[in-house]
């Protein structure tokens, strides 16, 4: 087919104009390019032409739709969670009554929930809105509510499941048995630099992977307890006497760390300045 | 070995800088030695000018580098000791590998959309 049909072609099917919401390299970095976009969001068909577009490679598009998921939807899921969470909204009577403190989840209808981008899209709202409502210790009821009326009830049965799970306390062995097998890299990386002064706490710990494992636990428990500091991105925050958790009695900083889908990923970890 | 600083590490040091040594100068930093870890890399650093820090471990509040191939982006720390420019630590987030290749990469942060 002829070049040119094939754009008459993508025209005719509304094919999204990368250029008005992203630069070259799919990044959005203008506030007139943040406009575009959420006027193509609003657009379900132009909504599953991108996610088509990345899945068919298009580094672009597979760009926007990572920013997407990872960071522009969880962050709004998580905004809403710290606006109904908010004091008076803890008060039963105050909640119902307010008209503010339960979400009206129709703002996002124009997110498709049974189209393959749209679907995506409420989850990763969700998952911002589920892992701050769990970091704010909302009832379990307003999270499954939200699952409902954002992913939908065949999800929400099979989630109701994990969220039981990831309500209570983390055992080492569901740690271990996300962890899977520890990259050994990681470990040189974190443990293998004296000035990290960790050697204690291996040999406490009986071994660099074990040390790993109770850090990696101690870590999601203060992230569940509201304990740790992050940005907006989920990158902990980096300053001296900050993300300092406990763990086998040794005190750890950590001074590099992502939080993404409900679980702090490590970046470094030191105990230097510590008790 | 004293070699220049790659672009990536550049901007790191740059951007850290900026929001915490105001006048420091960045155009006498070389490497010494670097350590790919597999998981990050350590970047040792000397200073010509000799400027004076105080110890601790310094990045951009909130920044990290997106980097293609990299699931989750890199963070960063510099670390002074003896008040002296010690290394970047450059490391993956989580059980993720980095085999060094500066491929393209981004320094993000901060979130340029419009909220709902």
């Amino acid at each position: 087919m002829p070049l040119r049909a094939v754009h008459v072609l993508l025209l005719l099917a509304g094919a999204p104009n990368y250029d008005a919401f992203s630069d070259r390299d799919g990044n959005i970095t203008t506030e007139r390019q943040g406009r575009a976009l959420f006027q193509l969001l609003q657009d379900s068909g132009q909504v599953e032409a991108l996610f088509a577009d990345a899945e068919a490679g298009n580094p672009r598009a597979k760009k926007i739709v990572r920013e997407l998921e990872s960071s522009y939807f969880p962050d709004t899921g998580r905004e809403l969670a710290d606006l109904v969470s908010r004091p008076p909204c803890l008060l039963p009577a105050v909640r119902e009554l307010s008209g503010w403190c339960v979400p009206n989840w129709a703002f996002i209808d124009f997110l498709k929930a049974d189209k393959p981008g749209g679907a995506r899209l409420r989850k990763a709202l969700f998952q911002g809105f589920e892992e701050r409502a769990r970091e704010r210790h909302l009832e379990n009821q307003l999270i499954l509510s939200a699952m409902n009326a954002v992913v939908g009830v065949s999800v929400a049965a099979s989630a109701i499941r994990s969220a039981e799970v990831a309500g209570a306390s983390q055992s080492s062995v569901a740690v271990r048995e996300e962890a899977g097998s520890i990259d050994p890299n990681k470990l040189h990386h974190l443990f293998d630099k004296p000035r990290h002064l960790l050697d204690d706490l291996v040999r406490a710990c009986g071994g660099q992977e074990a040390a790993f494992l109770k850090i990696q636990e101690a870590a999601n428990a203060a992230l569940r307890e509201g304990r740790l500091v992050m940005g907006p991105d989920g990158i902990l925050a980096r300053k001296t006497g900050v993300n300092v958790i406990e763990v086998e009695g040794f005190q750890v900083q950590l001074i590099g760390g992502r939080v993404v889908n409900g679980k702090v990923e490590i970046g470094t970890i030191s105990r230097e300045g510590l008790r | 070995m004293s070699e220049p600083l790659t672009p990536l590490e550049y901007d790191l040091m740059r951007l850290t800088a900026e929001e915490n040594w105001p006048g420091f100068r960045l155009d006498g930093l070389k490497v010494t030695k670097r350590d790919n870890t597999g998981a990050g890399r350590y970047t040792y650093l000397e200073d010509a000018h000799a400027q004076q820090l105080v110890d601790g471990d310094y990045s951009a509040q909130y920044r990290w580098v997106d980097m293609d191939g990299i699931v989750n982006g890199m963070g960063w720390i510099v670390a002074v000791s003896d008040r002296k420019l010690l290394y970047i630590d450059i490391h993956t987030f989580g059980n993720i590998t980095w085999d060094g290749v500066e491929r393209p990469w981004r320094i993000r942060g901060g979130v340029a959309l419009p909220r709902t």
